[in-house]
C-alpha cells in the first residue's frame, strides 16, 4: 500500500469515527427530547372497560357528565320513525355544537339530523315550519325546550329528547 | 360469544392474508414467522375489505359474510398448498448475542406499552366519524354501504369519499361480533401498529444486513412524540400509520429487491401497491409516487409492455371506487376546491407561509423530536456514500410525497387555509415517518456492499440472510 492510500484510509477512517460519534450524539438527543414529550402518555396508564360504545361514552359523558349515554340516546330513539328527522338544537354553532351534532348523528342513524342553533332569531319559525310527519323528535341540547313542548325524556340534565313520531311498528 | 366470534374474524382475515403471503413469498425455502403474519395482518385487510365490498353488490347480510368466509378459506388454502408444494419451513429470528436480546426486549416491552395504550385509548374523532361510522352504518345496512350514506347532507363531514379498507375490515370483525363494537374494532389498529413496527425493523435489518440496527429503528420509532401521542398516532385508531406502513412495505421491497436481485421483493411491493388507494384518499398520491419510484428502478425490467400490467391492480382500485363514488353521488371533498391550474395561480401568494409553515412543522420537537432533522442528515451523508439511485429512489419517495402534501394546501376551501395546514400535515407526515427510519437505519449499513445493486443471488444464498443463527 503506498502512503497516498495509508494516509486516505486512515483519513476516511477518521471521518467514520466521527460521523458514528456525531450520530450516536443526535440519537441521544432525539431519543431524549422524544421521551421528554411521550412521557406523560405513559404515566398515565388507564384501561378502559370492552364496552361497544366505549368511544362515544367517553366523548358523551365529557359533554353530558352521564356515563353510558350512548345507549341511552339508542334507547329513547329506538321507538322512533326511522325515515323522519331527528331536530337537534344546540345553543351555537361553534366547535363544541359541532361535536354533540356529529356524535347524535351517529347514534341517530339512518334518521336524518338537523341542526338548529338556539342563538339564531329564527329558530322557532325554522322548527315550526317542519312538517311535523317529517319529524321523529326534538333533542334539546344544552338549551332549555321551548314553551309549550310536551314534556320530554331526559339523556342528561341539559339533555331533552322529546319525541314526535313513533315507528309505525310502535303503533301496533 | 364476543370471543367466538374474534376469533373467527382474526383466523379468516389472517387465513386471508397468509395465503397471499405464501403466493407471493413462494420460491423461498425459509418463511420468517414474524414478516409472514405481519404481512399478513395488511393484506388480509385488504382482501377481506375488498372482497366484501364488492361481493355487497351482489348479495347482503350472512349471505355475504358467508361468502367472503369462503373466499378466505380458498386464499388460504392455496397458500397452503404452495407452502406444501415448495416444502417451505417456518423460522423465527431468535437474538444472536447478549446485545441482541437486550434489544429485543426493550422492543417487546415498547410494542407491549403500545398494546395497552391503545386499548386505554378510545378512538380519535376522525378514527370515529370518517372510518368506524361508516362499519356501524354498513352493519346496520347488512353489510353494505347504504347508498343515502352519500348523498346525506348530515353525514358530508364524515368524509363518505374516503375508501373502505378500514371501515369494511372493522365491519368484518363486527360481523362476527354479532354487533358494532367501538372497543374490539380498535383492535385492528394495535394489530397493524405491531405489525408495521415488526416490518420496519425486518426490513431495516435486511437493507443494513444488521439484526441490531434493525431492533434498534423498531425501538427508534417508539420516540417519534407525534405517532405515540398525537392526534393521529398509532395509539388513537388513525389510518396514517397503517397508511405509512404499506408505503413503506412497496418502497423497501423496492430496495430489496434491487439490492438482493429477488423477485419475491417485487412481487410484494406490485401486491402493496394498490392498497395505497384502498386505505385511504391520500394513498392515491402515494400509489403515483410509489409507481414512479419504481419505474425509475426497475426501467430495464419494464422493456416488455406485458410488466407494465403489474401496476394495473392499483389503477383498477382507483378508478373502480371513483366510478363508485360517481354513481353513488358522493358529494366531493368539502376541504379543498377544485385543483385547477387558474386556482393555483389566484394562490401564488400562499407558498410562502406553506413552505414556512412546512418547515416549523418538521422541526416542532413536541410532534417529532429531532426526527426529521436526523432524516435529512442521514439523506445527505447517504448522497456522498451510497449509489446514486439508492439515494435517489429514497429522496423520490420522501420528497415528492411533502412536495405534493404542500401543495395541496394551495386549494384549501377552509377560510383559514394555514389552519387547516396545522391541523392535518402533522398526519400526513407521520405517512412517511416509517420510511424516513429505514433511510436513518441505512446509515448504519454493515458495508457498502450491502445497498449496492446485485443481479445473481442465488435464492439460497437470499434465505440464509433469513435463517436464525446455528
Amino acid at each position: 500500500m503506498d502512503s497516498y492510500s495509508t494516509f486516505k484510509t486512515a483519513t476516511s477512517g477518521r471521518w467514520r469515527l466521527i460521523a458514528r460519534a456525531g450520530w450516536f450524539v443526535a440519537l441521544a438527543a432525539y431519543t431524549a427530547v422524544g421521551a421528554a414529550n411521550i412521557w406523560p402518555t405513559l404515566s398515565v396508564p388507564t384501561l378502559r372497560p370492552a364496552e361497544a360504545f366505549v368511544s362515544t361514552d367517553s366523548y358523551l359523558e365529557a359533554a353530558t357528565g352521564v356515563p353510558h349515554a350512548s345507549a341511552r340516546i339508542l334507547h329513547i330513539l329506538a321507538p322512533l320513525a326511522r325515515d323522519k328527522t331527528v331536530v337537534l338544537v344546540l345553543p351555537d354553532n361553534g366547535v363544541r355544537s359541532a361535536f354533540i351534532n356529529q356524535n347524535v348523528s351517529y347514534l341517530s342513524w339512518p334518521r336524518e339530523v338537523r341542526w338548529l342553533c338556539a342563538d339564531s332569531p329564527n329558530v322557532q319559525q325554522e322548527l315550526f315550519a317542519m312538517p311535523p310527519t317529517n319529524v321523529a323528535a326534538i333533542i334539546f341540547w344544552d338549551t332549555p325546550p321551548f314553551p309549550n313542548m310536551p314534556a320530554g325524556v331526559h339523556i342528561g340534565a341539559n339533555q331533552v329528547v322529546v319525541p314526535v313520531t313513533l315507528a309505525k311498528s310502535s303503533h301496533q | 360469544m364476543i370471543a367466538l366470534g374474534l376469533i373467527a374474524a382474526f383466523a379468516t382475515l389472517l387465513m386471508a392474508g397468509c395465503g397471499i403471503c405464501a403466493l407471493l413469498m413462494r420460491g423461498w425455502p425459509v418463511y420468517n414467522v414474524a414478516e409472514f403474519v405481519s404481512l399478513g395482518a395488511f393484506f388480509g385487510g385488504a382482501a377481506v375489505s375488498l372482497v366484501l365490498w364488492a361481493g355487497g353488490f351482489f348479495v347482503s347480510g350472512p349471505l355475504l359474510q358467508g361468502m367472503v368466509a369462503i373466499c378466505s378459506v380458498i386464499i388460504g388454502a392455496l397458500g397452503w398448498r404452495a407452502i406444501r408444494a415448495h416444502r417451505v419451513r417456518f423460522s423465527f429470528p431468535k437474538p444472536r448475542s447478549p446485545w441482541q436480546l437486550l434489544l429485543f426486549s426493550v422492543l417487546t416491552t415498547a410494542l407491549a406499552t403500545v398494546v395497552i395504550i391503545s386499548l386505554g385509548k378510545p378512538l380519535g374523532w376522525d378514527s370515529s366519524f370518517n372510518w368506524e361510522i361508516k362499519a356501524r352504518f354498513a352493519f346496520l345496512n347488512g353489510g353494505t354501504m347504504p347508498g343515502n350514506y352519500y348523498t346525506s347532507s348530515g353525514q358530508a363531514l364524515t368524509h363518505p369519499e374516503y375508501p373502505l379498507f378500514i371501515p369494511f375490515t372493522q365491519l368484518w370483525i363486527d360481523l362476527w361480533i354479532g354487533s358494532p363494537h367501538q372497543f374490539w374494532e380498535k383492535t385492528i389498529f394495535t394489530m397493524w401498529a405491531v405489525a408495521g413496527i415488526i416490518l420496519l425493523s425486518l426490513y431495516a435489518a435486511r437493507l443494513t444486513r444488521r439484526r441490531d440496527v434493525g431492533l434498534v429503528t423498531g425501538i427508534f420509532v417508539f420516540f417519534v412524540p407525534y405517532l405515540m401521542r398525537g392526534a393521529g398516532g398509532i395509539t388513537s385508531g388513525y389510518a396514517d400509520f397503517p397508511l405509512g406502513v404499506i408505503y413503506l412495505i412497496a418502497i423497501a421491497c423496492l430496495l430489496l429487491h434491487r439490492s438482493k436481485a429477488d423477485t419475491v421483493y417485487l412481487r410484494i411491493y406490485f401486491a402493496a401497491l394498490p392498497l395505497l388507494p384502498w386505505l385511504k384518499r391520500e394513498g392515491a398520491l402515494l400509489w403515483i409516487i410509489a409507481v414512479a419510484t419504481g419505474v425509475l428502478l426497475l426501467r430495464k425490467r419494464l422493456t416488455n409492455p406485458k410488466s407494465w400490467l403489474a401496476f394495473a391492480p392499483g389503477l383498477l382500485v382507483l378508478i373502480g371506487w371513483s366510478l363508485y363514488l360517481r354513481v353513488v353521488g358522493a358529494a366531493p371533498s368539502h376541504d379543498f376546491v377544485a385543483m385547477t391550474p387558474r386556482t393555483f395561480a389566484q394562490h401564488l401568494g400562499w407558498i410562502w407561509p406553506i413552505a414556512q409553515t412546512f418547515v416549523f412543522e418538521l422541526i416542532r420537537p413536541d410532534h417529532w423530536s429531532l426526527f426529521w432533522v436526523l432524516v435529512f442528515a442521514a439523506f445527505v451523508q447517504q448522497t456522498f456514500r451510497r449509489p446514486t439511485d439508492f439515494v435517489g429512489a429514497f429522496a423520490f419517495a420522501l420528497v415528492a410525497p411533502m412536495i405534493l402534501y404542500m401543495s395541496i394546501y394551495m386549494f384549501s376551501a377552509w377560510p383559514d387555509y394555514l389552519a387547516h395546514m396545522r391541523a392535518s400535515l402533522p398526519r400526513l407526515l407521520l405517512q412517511l415517518t416509517p420510511l424516513g427510519c429505514l433511510l436513518i437505519a441505512s446509515v448504519f449499513a454493515a458495508s457498502e456492499q450491502a445497498l449496492a445493486p446485485r443481479s445473481n443471488v442465488e435464492p439460497a444464498e437470499e434465505c440464509a440472510t433469513l435463517l436464525p443463527a446455528r
